[in-house]
């Protein structure tokens, strides 16, 4: 299949600054200039962003400063194999250097290296430099690094948490001092994406040696950032490193965050210039808005908010039911109840922050007529009752108990079990109930979020752990078009897969989905050049200070 | 007097074993550890890693001998490791210390400032107006919820007027004069809550004092109302009161879990709020060996001080 391949190769080579991006510029007007990773482009802005541009007093970038961030909680951990949650990346990706990068519309973008190639099926090579690179602990950087990071994955003894979505490399191969091929066992589309995370940062071989298990506490990369002190619970300091690869970045002189649990204190340290960047909460935007001393961002997430389904589980095994309880739902009212109007309507599981967003699906309308009838045909003509399993919180509670409500009215009569975070772990993991109140963060490439959560033996889906487990038709067809769409390199050709599996996905209601979430970040008047990233993961090697 | 003390200590030991076995096996109870690990995460897991990562930290031996696997280390000074950090508990714990001694110290002695002298003038103005303003507004301090009245403080003083950081820590070591400034709100959210049984107490325990012969006496031989109240009728009535503050040095300790979570304060009781929802067992059971500990010196400390306050009472005999 000539054709393919060339599109692919298109598709793929980058040159850096070549994929459709957006810059700091459309947030603020302002732009970095240099040897700018992350292209400019605003193309692609998604239609209910709010970008609220502030007046610039000078469009030159300034060196020097310390950004003072408030962030909820530390990270798992600073070691990008064994540390897993979603935000460590607020530390990590000023710590390391990636391979390659996720641009803000999570394209492929240069990280480390400078050019890729997919040769061919089965063989992606990487163009890197052969020097020039330096540690935080000053050794040299050499090609054999990027093998010996991803081979720490692989590595059964390290318990690499991003081992698991590098399971389709079968090795890396240094070719030379500036060429590294990966060889994959399978067709690998969401490679890029992969690598652009956790699995692509790479570490100093030295300081992995030295330091064994306390490299989590002590990490050494070659990112803009250095880190400088960890209390645990309290702050992490961090300073800029000098010998970063790119001259002239970072312009702060240092970051640091201040661990602060609460929102409202995190929002109140804002408004009182103790700090100058925190995540937002919903209900703080309005307030944001209004509060000219401080700037406020908006942009699509990749996350959306859900009931996790086991649809090996009864009821959820029958469609009717799971189709009756997303036909019941008023979603504009839990958008409007529950999260103070900021997000959008979900359509599935794929959000406008990702290019395989489908926008000719529509999200699902309230239709109560239909849902008792598929309740009645279901074999329930008075109705059903079962469990409902939450983790017991400032938003799942009200939340729980307005979709409680919504599906009374069609008989679906749900006895909420609220409990602790790892105790719903737990019993969900152990098919103690058949639904879950969890929502998802999404991931930079459609397959990451829709394999894992939908794919019969996707890791987020805990079907996969019942082994009594019979695939339902719909099952059947979905897995085959998950597996599909994993294997095809062209992203025009992976898009049309994708929106038909969106389609399914929510006609056969294998997810019940409420809203798309927004990234909601509240910044000082002197932070510049800021991008809000749809992961909700800083990146702040292109921000600076005015004043 | 020595003895004494030796047996309390003593005595302490089977305490300590019972109140850490019982929350080792409800934190177990509650959930799996290896499920906190990887249910935390925003990765995907699956069964061989989550074996690996169970086997390695111990927690596929049976209960009772992943406790004893811990006592041992207790034993030997070692407590273990963080599940979630991988960092060592008596540091962790060692580092946290400082920082909840000082706010609860604070706190403490923000609760006494404001209890002692309240509870005195209730009593000398019994059934009067300042009688009940003072019982409403001990009372009050009890009936608002700390979490409400620190985030009523940042607000306040954080936001609105700006004289205050809304939150965050400095040790007194490091820089006095800020860390005041940010240990006032924390202090006053916390000894605030302590005011209402104190008050009460010493309220209760001065009208009976008050009404006493000897003080009837002391007023009979003409001296001033000041001297009655403070040399014979407070020093009298502190006993009750020590055993209130007593318990209460064991109830701050709970109460910094809510006022640090509020405060941004990294001492012990966000540690053991964060511990205990991470299911991180070692530094679950180093934070309740800790607190166990604080408890009985407390009491023991409060058992020495009667002795002083009222030589009748000796100990060790």
């Amino acid at each position: 299949m000539p054709a393919t391949r060339i599109s692919r190769r298109r598709a793929l080579q980058g040159f850096g600054g070549g994929a459709a991006a957006f810059g700091a510029s459309v947030l603020f007007g302002a732009c970095g200039g240099g040897d700018d990773d992350s292209g400019s482009s605003s193309e692609g802005t998604p239609a209910h962003a709010d970008t609220r541009a502030t007046a610039i007093p000078s469009a030159t970038a300034k060196t020097g400063g310390t950004l003072r961030v408030a962030l909820s909680g530390d990270p798992t951990g600073l070691d990008p194999s064994t540390s897993r949650g979603g935000n460590d990346h607020n530390w990590l990706y000023s710590i390391f250097d990636n391979l390659v990068n996720n641009d803000p519309t999570f394209q492929v973008s240069k990280g480390i290296a400078e050019k890729w190639e997919v040769v061919d099926d089965l063989t992606v090579t990487f163009t890197v430099p052969a020097s020039g690179i330096t540690y935080h602990d000053g050794t040299a950087y050499s090609a054999q690094d990027i093998k010996a990071t991803i081979d720490r994955h692989l590595d059964p003894a390290t318990k690499s948490f991003a081992a698991g979505s590098l399971g389709s490399v079968d090795k890396v191969i240094v070719s030379d001092s500036t060429h590294v091929t990966f060889k994959l066992k399978t067709i690998t589309a969401s490679l890029f994406a992969i690598l652009g995370d956790r699995a692509g940062m790479i570490l100093s071989p030295t300081a992995v040696q030295k330091l064994g298990e306390d490299f989590t506490n002590k990490p050494v990369g070659s990112g803009p950032m250095k880190l400088d002190n960890w209390a645990v619970g309290a702050s992490q300091k961090m300073s800029k490193f000098a010998q970063y690869r790119k001259q002239g970045y970072p312009y702060l002189d240092g970051i640091d965050v201040q661990i602060v649990p609460n929102s409202s204190v995190q929002f109140a340290n804002l408004r009182s210039g103790n700090t100058d960047l925190i995540q937002l909460g919903q209900k703080d935007v309005d307030a944001a808005k209004k509060d000219s001393s401080v700037q406020f961002v908006q942009w699509p997430s990749t996350g959306y908010t859900q009931v996790n389904l086991n649809i090996s589980q009864k009821p959820l095994n029958d469609i009717r039911i799971r189709q009756a309880m997303t036909y019941a739902l008023n979603r504009q009212a839990i958008l409007d109840g529950i999260y103070f109007g900021v997000g959008t309507l979900a359509n599935g599981p794929i959000t406008q922050a990702l290019w395989a967003y489908n926008s000719n699906l529509k999200p699902i309308q309230e239709d109560l007529k239909k849902a008792k009838e598929l309740v009645t045909a279901a074999g329930y003509p008075n109705g059903i009752t079962f469990d409902f399993l939450i983790t017991a919180g400032e938003e799942n509670t009200p939340l729980s108990e307005m979709l409680k409500a919504q599906w009374a009215r069609v008989g679906l009569n749900v006895n909420i079990v609220p409990v602790t975070a790892t105790q719903a772990t737990t019993d969900y993991r152990d098919q103690k109930y058949p639904f879950f109140l969890t929502g998802f963060s999404g991931r930079a490439d459609p397959d990451l979020t829709i394999f894992d959560n939908f794919h019969s033996t996707g890791a987020f889906n805990r079907a996969s752990f019942n082994k009594s487990y019979t695939k339902e038709e719909s099952q059947v067809t979905l897995d085959q078009k998950i597996e599909k769409a994993r294997q095809v390199y062209d992203q025009a050709q992976r898009k049309a897969l994708y929106d038909e599996i969106q389609k399914q996905i929510v006609e056969n209601a294998h997810g019940i989905f409420f809203t798309h979430q927004s990234n909601l970040v509240g910044l000082s008047k002197r932070v510049r050049n800021f991008t809000n990233y749809g992961d909700g993961k800083l990146r702040l090697h292109e921000a600076w200070l005015d004043g | 007097m020595s003895g004494y003390l030796v047996r309390r200590a003593l005595n302490a030991i089977p305490l300590l074993l019972i109140v850490t076995m019982a929350v080792f096996a409800l934190t177990h109870l509650s959930g799996d550890p290896v499920a906190a690990i990887v249910g935390g995460g925003e990765v995907a897991s699956n069964p061989e890693l989550e074996a690996r990562i169970r086997h390695d930290l111990g927690l596929d031996d049976p209960l009772p001998v992943q406790y004893l696997n811990w006592l041992k280390g207790v034993v030997q000074g070692d407590l273990g490791r963080s599940i979630q950090t991988h960092r060592p508990v008596r540091e962790t714990l060692a580092d946290r210390l400082p920082t909840t001694l000082q706010l609860a110290l604070c706190a403490w002695a923000i609760g006494i400032l404001i209890s002692l002298p309240l509870g005195i003038i209730a009593a000398v103005r019994q059934n009067t107006w300042v009688d009940h303003g003072a019982t409403v507004l001990a009372l009050s301090g009890v009936a608002v919820p700390s979490f409400w009245m620190g985030l009523m403080f940042i607000l306040v003083f954080g936001v609105w007027m700006g004289v205050l950081p809304p939150s965050g820590f400095v040790s007194v070591t490091d820089n006095p004069l800020k860390a005041a400034q940010y240990l006032v709100l924390p202090a006053i959210t916390l000894g605030v809550h302590q005011t209402g049984s104190l008050t009460r107490q010493m309220r209760s325990a001065m009208v009976e004092v008050l009404n006493q012969d000897y003080v009837r006496t002391a007023r009979a031989k003409g001296l001033v109302e000041r001297s009655v109240v403070i040399r014979h009728g407070v020093r009298n009535a502190m006993l009750p009161v020590l055993t209130v503050l007593g318990l209460q040095a064991g109830a701050l300790v709970g109460g910094t879990v809510v006022v640090e979570q509020v405060f941004a304060i990294p001492g012990m009781g966000r540690l053991a709020l964060t511990a205990v929802l991470q299911h991180d067992i070692p530094v679950v059971q180093g934070f309740v060996l800790v607190a166990t500990l604080a408890v009985v010196t407390a009491n023991l400390v409060t058992d020495v001080m009667y002795g002083v306050l009222d030589p009748r009472i000796q100990h060790g005999r």
